[in-house]
């Protein structure tokens, strides 16, 4: 009796095993399918795919043998191993050091707008009417050595009446008729040195030390003598700015 | 740098009052419109040609010398301004203004030191990169 009840119990539990089990040949999937705790496998898949769509391409990509082995992102074929190690270290030589990649919409905004420029040359270059004239005096710096630059005469005037000239060339000139020459000859007629009276200051001072000091040197003077209570009075300077409040005439001085 | 106005600025950058600006500092040589003339260090320009003289000589009409601490050279007085001959007046003119007279210089930040801002930016970036990269690690394993 109790070999029986061992043999039927030992039948009963073969029976059941043998129909849950996926790949024997009594497998019984009704039964299976209202089992509570069934399981077809006991081992964990390596691979778990996200959803049905990356399953179904992945079955088309790999087959079906595939599909539980880890693919490596860099290369298509996972199966062979060789390959797959010289993938890895490839791809481990190919990662760069770990730096901000910024998008493109993310980089500083390039602008276009241009910047306003305006001075003196522009000025000067757009210049109309009798400044016009004064603009061809004026050559670019590129052609400075191949055209001769053209003297102006400026006259200048005196505190009641016309002064005196200038001659020289002319480097740059404003709106204010503001001069700018350079190599310059200045004539003026005065009064005789009795004849001219000085009341402005007291005595006079010798301060040779202290022009030296400020490192200037007084133009030299060329005096002619014209009559008997009248002198001319010519000296050449380097570069001067003219105020162009004492400017009574531009006039240029023919090319010889 | 003292403070110009809104006319100043524009006259200081667009016509050629802007050589008393310019020549700051440098010896000059005035002559006036009275036939004098003063020579100094300019010490102040406005935008409007008012120059301020200093260790300054006025030389009368008949070249008599004298001596002043301070000569102030208003805008009218001025006949023409004698440019030291050191001076290329074309060149000088056309970098200023390019260069722009009224720019003050960019003061050069303290000897390549940084300020705690910078400092503290560059700490936080290059702990964000370590993470990047120990998260990097920890996927791979």
């Amino acid at each position: 009796m109790e070999s029986r009840d061992r043999k039927t119990s030992n039948e009963d539990d073969s029976s059941e095993i043998s129909e849950l089990d996926v790949g024997s040949d009594r497998f019984n999937p009704l039964r299976a399918l209202y089992e509570p705790n069934f399981r077809v496998t006991d081992a964990v898949p390596k691979v778990i795919y996200q959803n049905l769509a990356a399953f179904e391409s992945a079955l088309k990509k790999f087959g079906i043998w595939q599909l539980n082995k880890r693919q490596k992102p860099g290369s298509a074929e996972g199966g062979d191993q060789g390959t797959s190690k010289k993938a890895s270290t490839s791809e481990a030589v190919d990662i760069l050091p770990p730096e901000r990649r910024f998008e493109p919409h993310q980089m500083p905004t390039t602008s276009s707008r241009k910047k306003h420029h305006r001075n003196i040359f522009t000025y000067m270059e757009a210049a109309v009417g009798p400044l016009e004239l004064l603009t061809k005096c004026i050559s670019p710096a590129s052609h400075n050595e191949s055209n001769e630059r053209r003297r102006v005469r400026v006259v200048i005037r005196k505190h009641g009446s016309v002064g005196g000239s200038v001659e020289g060339e002319l480097l740059a000139f404003d709106k204010q008729w503001n001069l700018l020459l350079r190599n310059v000859t200045e004539t003026w007629k005065r009064r005789k040195y009795n004849y001219g009276e000085q009341n402005i200051c007291d005595t006079p001072v010798d301060c040779t030390g202290r022009l030296k000091e400020l490192g200037i040197t007084l133009p030299r003077t060329v005096v002619k003598n014209l009559n008997r209570k009248n002198v001319e009075i010519r000296r050449e300077l380097p570069q001067i700015l003219i105020r162009g409040e004492n400017v009574v005439l531009v006039s240029l001085i023919p090319t010889k | 740098m003292q403070q110009f106005s809104a006319r100043e600025k524009y006259l200081v950058s667009n016509t050629l009052n802007c050589w008393p600006v310019m020549l700051q500092g440098h010896s000059v040589l005035i002559d006036l419109h009275n036939e004098t003339s003063v020579a100094g260090i300019i010490d102040v320009a406005d935008g409007h040609m008012t120059c301020e003289l200093t260790h300054a000589v006025f030389i009368d009409r008949n070249g008599g010398q004298h001596p002043f601490d301070h000569f102030m050279v208003r805008n009218r007085m001025i006949r023409q301004i004698h440019i030291p001959s050191y001076l290329d007046a074309e060149q000088e003119l056309r970098s200023a203004m390019e260069r722009g007279v009224l720019r003050r210089k960019r003061v050069e930040t303290k000897g390549g030191k940084r300020t705690f801002k910078q400092k503290r930016a560059e700490v936080r970036h290059k702990e964000t990169l370590q993470m990047i990269s120990q998260q990097k690690k920890n996927k791979e394993t």
